[in-house]
């Protein structure tokens, strides 16, 4: 849970970040190490790309707001700790042979910052939509996306713990070494697109209302009250299941991966008993209709 | 009891698993009971089974809880705290709370009969409350600060909630009504969607003619019609404790179909249930 600390410097991540995960190579990089520079490119251009797909009113020019944004973007990456850690962790992922120890001892408390970040996400993205006139299925799908990449960190730290294991045991053996890297990379693949996909669609949702609610580019990102009347009901609806879909398809396949053990040992506290006296009421009410 | 139903000839391997029932799922409020349902999935949760009206029915009561408290929250705590032009909350703020759920009790009151409205505002009250006295003395939050925790909080333990649905094989299974339905008559239920679950349990032991086992905690409802259940249906339902003994047991029973074909003289409850389920899925269970 966030502390009051936490409440006041939580911010909310508004642009596609592709950070969280990096091939495993057996050797020395074999291609272009990407830099800071390099990765900091690449993420304003999947961001600029993006901005194609979201509808602008008309005092908002696209000219304006893409020059806002790369500046916005290189502003947010360089004052942000975490994604250099994420540069410093994907060099070691490059180098496995050699540098297999210091990938392991960063790469779980990355997770673990990456995890307070979501968590303080979802705290902005309830800001947001209690400053709104915003439907519910905003703020719960939202809500559900950022859980849905809560749930990838801990399937991604459970198989890794394993496949650390087998690395270990596999150091001196190249060939099924080799083999544990490249099934890491198929599986990380796999899940990575949907995860990339559901940001995307998540970033695109969060633009459209908060564009359409800045009066100029000075407004974007800034705290502001949001008006439904402001927005295209329909495009926002399609902006909203077009979130849900991925975020089914992230859960269908983190479901693949997750054992129920991994659940098992929760405390029940007041947030979970109020969820589940309600549960018990509307239950109750609708088994006797 | 299925001690008593042992038939002479043993064949083994006839257990599908247990179907297990969205409480043993969920965290029981009495502790023994929470710990037996841990170690029952602890040790057989690869032979739990999920049938597709439990898991809609769980998915789908934990969304309607979490949208109903959100929207209590947002479009009413908010706006009242903003009527009274309170910007910041403390733990010296209680009264103030306390006077938007006497409100609210008495709106909602005015649209039903039964006690469920007064329920469920108790409910958010008594969790508002709780975080409210959770602030340290002296400790001020923003009110928009102190309704977003508690979405963001609520947000997360409804990821914990559904989690162990999302980690037990789902299966999917579309009874007849008309098993429900007899169900409910037969054993006298009172709640329709725990119907349909047993529906559900009958018939996918029938379509794959292998024993399955209705784990549940629901004493009230389904335990105390146990035997019942078993007599008429084939369907031996079990609390998490002695569920395991259960399947050791039925692994040395024919299978079910045989089971039930095999009763020396089927009564008028069976016979009919037999009609029911030829008509509904083909398969002839007596006779």
């Amino acid at each position: 849970m966030l502390s009051s600390v936490d409440v006041e410097t939580a911010s909310l991540r508004r642009i596609v970040r592709n950070d969280i995960s990096s091939n495993l190579q057996f050797d020395a990089i074999d291609e272009a190490f990407k830099d800071f520079r390099s990765a900091v490119s690449a993420i304003l251009e999947s961001n600029v790309n993006l901005l194609n797909e979201v509808p602008l009113h008309h005092d908002l020019h696209i000219e304006d707001l893409r020059k806002f944004m790369e500046s916005q973007i290189r502003k947010d990456l360089s004052e942000d700790p975490l994604f250099e850690k994420g540069i410093e962790i994907s060099k070691y992922s490059r180098n496995m042979t050699e540098l297999m120890d210091s990938y392991f001892s960063e790469i779980f408390s990355f997770h673990q910052e990456l995890k307070r970040e979501l968590h303080s996400d979802i705290f902005s993205v309830s800001k947001m939509f209690l400053n709104s006139d915003l439907p519910l299925p905003f703020v719960k799908t939202l809500g559900d996306s950022f859980v849905a990449e809560i749930d990838y960190l801990e399937v991604f730290d459970k198989e890794a713990r394993r496949e650390r294991l087998d690395l270990i045991r596999y150091r001196s053996n190249r060939p099924k070494f080799e083999r544990v890297c490249k099934t890491h990379n198929l599986w990380v693949k796999r899940f990575d697109e949907v995860r990339s996909k559901m940001e995307q669609e998540r970033v695109k949702l969060i633009w459209y209302v908060d564009f359409n609610n800045s009066a100029s580019v000075d407004d974007i990102f800034k705290d502001k009250s949001i008006k439904m009347s402001l927005m295209d009901r329909a495009t926002l609806y399609g902006f909203i299941r077009g979130l849900q879909k991925q975020v089914s398809e992230m859960e269908t396949l983190n479901a693949q991966k997750t054992e129920i053990i991994s659940f098992l040992d929760y405390e029940t506290d007041e947030g979970t008993e109020a969820l589940l006296g309600m549960m018990q009421i509307l239950g109750r009410y609708e088994g006797m209709q | 009891m299925v001690g008593t139903k042992e038939c002479s000839e043993l064949s083994f391997g006839q257990v599908e698993g247990f179907f297990v029932d969205a409480c043993v799922l969920l965290p029981h409020s009495i502790d023994s009971v929470k710990r037996s349902c841990l170690d029952f999935l602890r040790e057989n949760a690869s032979r739990c089974l999920l049938s597709s009206s439990v898991k809609s029915e769980a998915i789908c009561l934990i969304e309607k809880s979490h949208s109903l408290i959100l929207s209590e929250l947002h479009s009413n705590l908010k706006p009242f705290l903003e009527k009274h032009e309170i910007r910041q909350l403390s733990n010296r703020h209680g009264r103030v709370v306390a006077q938007f759920f006497m409100e609210r009790r008495r709106v909602w009151k005015k649209g039903f009969k039964s006690s469920i409205p007064r329920e469920i505002v108790g409910v958010i009250e008594n969790y508002c409350a709780s975080r409210l006295h959770s602030l340290e003395n002296g400790e001020k939050i923003d009110v928009d600060n102190f309704i977003a925790l508690l979405i963001t909080e609520l947000t997360l333990k409804k990821r914990v909630l559904q989690g162990p649905f999302k980690g037990i094989r789902a299966i999917e299974v579309n009874p007849d009504a008309s098993i429900a339905s007899l169900i409910v008559l037969r054993t006298l239920l009172v709640n329709e969607m725990d119907a349909q679950h047993l529906a559900s349990a009958v018939t996918f032991q029938l379509q794959n003619d292998k024993w399955v086992i209705f784990v549940t905690t629901d004493d009230t409802e389904i335990l105390s019609r146990e035997d019942k259940l078993f007599q008429i249906f084939a369907l031996q339902c079990s609390s998490p404790e002695w569920a395991s003994d259960y399947y050791v047991e039925m692994t040395k029973m024919k299978a079910p179909i045989e089971y039930f074909r095999e009763i020396p003289k089927h009564s008028d409850e069976q016979k009919e249930f037999a009609g029911k389920i030829e008509k509904a899925i083909g398969i002839k269970i007596i006779g």
